[in-house]
């Protein structure tokens, strides 16, 4: 059992979302890895540290005032304006609707990845049950490699390289979209999914 | 506040304030906005941002109500809009300043380089705290979500991904991820502590 793997399940563990039976295997290892058993306790005082942060200190009227303020606005708002914000609700900007070609193009590098892993690895089933999800796609690849340090960074590489040919994008945007834009997925019509799902199906193979 | 509404239940409440009724709608922000403040307020960082962030939440969710299916319960669909629109309000203000400082460690964690720091003395643990603090800030956003709502408001992964419109794996591998980051950015702070090897 590789430490990386590991690593994650100290993450899961603190979080109460590992199951019994890998809470078995973990225990196993730590008992022989010393250099997990520091990861973990480091782990654990970061949690009971975070957790003992002060919370923001509120003034006790704030919240009734709060509550004042929202009801002056709302009766401002007339039964139309409902309606017309209703249909926006979807189309929120901030979803970098123009870059959707940009993963598009990064979705032919994960298909080519997923594809090299199967090679490499003989494996003869999919990652993940086939409802496409980009993002959970990419996270569970990276989970699939991540014993092999050679593997994650030249797809990484590759996915980076993919996007900013597509957008013409900077480096840290390109970073931003990959770690930082957690609603992307949202904001994609039934049609590019398919468009995306079709595209890695396709090499595949599947 | 009307002493009836608090007795209504919140299905009750959606329904007449679907209807226009606002009195319905203040009872249901007042249930849960000290919860959606404080989670909007690890985000920012700033009570003027999160005073402002809370009445667009409610204002949107208002507006937007009549596309509240009732499926998931007013708290999560709220706290999915504050949560949106918080990030979007962050990504906006460009407010990710410490963004780069940790980017490099999101997959190469390896690389991660320590801060030039010596954990000494009695103030050790109040520079853990402000240290910490500043981390977490400037964990990338959708890390530093998840991170808020699993570490400070206790939320189960799968409650965290049913907010943040993700699956449980991405919110545990996020979790995972922050983690990391966190821990390589304190490590001399965290190494204090004793272990047997």
């Amino acid at each position: 059992m590789r430490c990386k793997k590991i690593e994650k399940w100290i993450s899961d563990k603190i979080d109460g979302n590992l199951s019994q039976r890998k809470e078995g295997v973990l225990g196993g290892h730590l008992a022989d890895c010393a250099s997990c058993r520091a990861y973990e306790l480091r782990l654990e005082k970061l949690q009971s540290e975070a957790k003992n942060l002060p919370a923001p200190a509120v003034a006790p009227e704030y919240w009734q005032k709060s509550i004042t303020r929202l009801k002056e606005n709302l009766e401002k708002v007339s039964p139309s304006e409902q309606k017309e914000d209703r249909l926006r609700l979807r189309q929120s900007p901030a979803f970098y609707p123009g870059l959707r070609l940009a993963w598009a193009g990064a979705a032919s590098v994960l298909a080519v990845a997923v594809g090299l892993y199967f090679i490499l690895f003989n494996a003869k089933a999919p990652l993940e049950p086939y409802h496409f999800a980009f993002e959970d796609q990419v996270n569970g690849f990276y989970e699939k490699i991540n014993n092999n340090t050679d593997l994650e960074a030249e797809f990484d590489s590759a996915l980076r390289a993919s996007i900013k040919e597509v957008s013409g994008e900077s480096d840290g945007e390109i970073k931003h979209l990959l770690y930082g834009n957690s609603f992307f997925l949202d904001s994609l019509s039934d049609e590019e999914v398919q468009i995306l799902d079709a595209e890695i199906k396709k090499v595949l193979k599947i | 506040m009307n002493e009836n509404m608090q007795t209504l239940s919140d299905d009750v409440l959606v329904r007449q304030a679907k209807s226009g009724r606002v009195e319905a709608y203040a009872e249901l922000a007042r249930r849960v906005q000290e919860r959606i403040y404080h989670t909007i307020f690890g985000m920012t960082h700033n009570h003027e941002d999160a005073d402002d962030l809370i009445q667009e939440t409610f204002m949107y969710a208002y507006k937007a109500l009549n596309n509240f299916k009732q499926k998931s319960s007013f708290y999560t669909w709220v706290y999915r809009i504050a949560v949106n629109l918080t990030l979007n309000f962050l990504k906006k203000k460009g407010r990710e300043k410490g963004r780069e400082e940790f980017e490099d460690n999101v997959l190469i964690f390896e690389k991660a380089e320590y801060a030039a720091i010596s954990p000494e003395g009695d103030s050790l643990k109040k520079e853990l705290k402000e240290k910490l603090e500043r981390a977490i800030e400037t964990l990338p956003l959708a890390y530093k979500a998840a991170f808020n709502l699993v570490v400070f408001q206790g939320m189960t992964h799968g409650r965290a991904a049913e907010i943040l419109g993700c699956s449980e794996n991405t919110v545990s591998w996020r979790m995972h991820k922050s983690r990391k980051m966190l821990q390589a950015r304190l490590q001399p702070y965290l190494e204090e502590v004793r272990y047997e090897m």
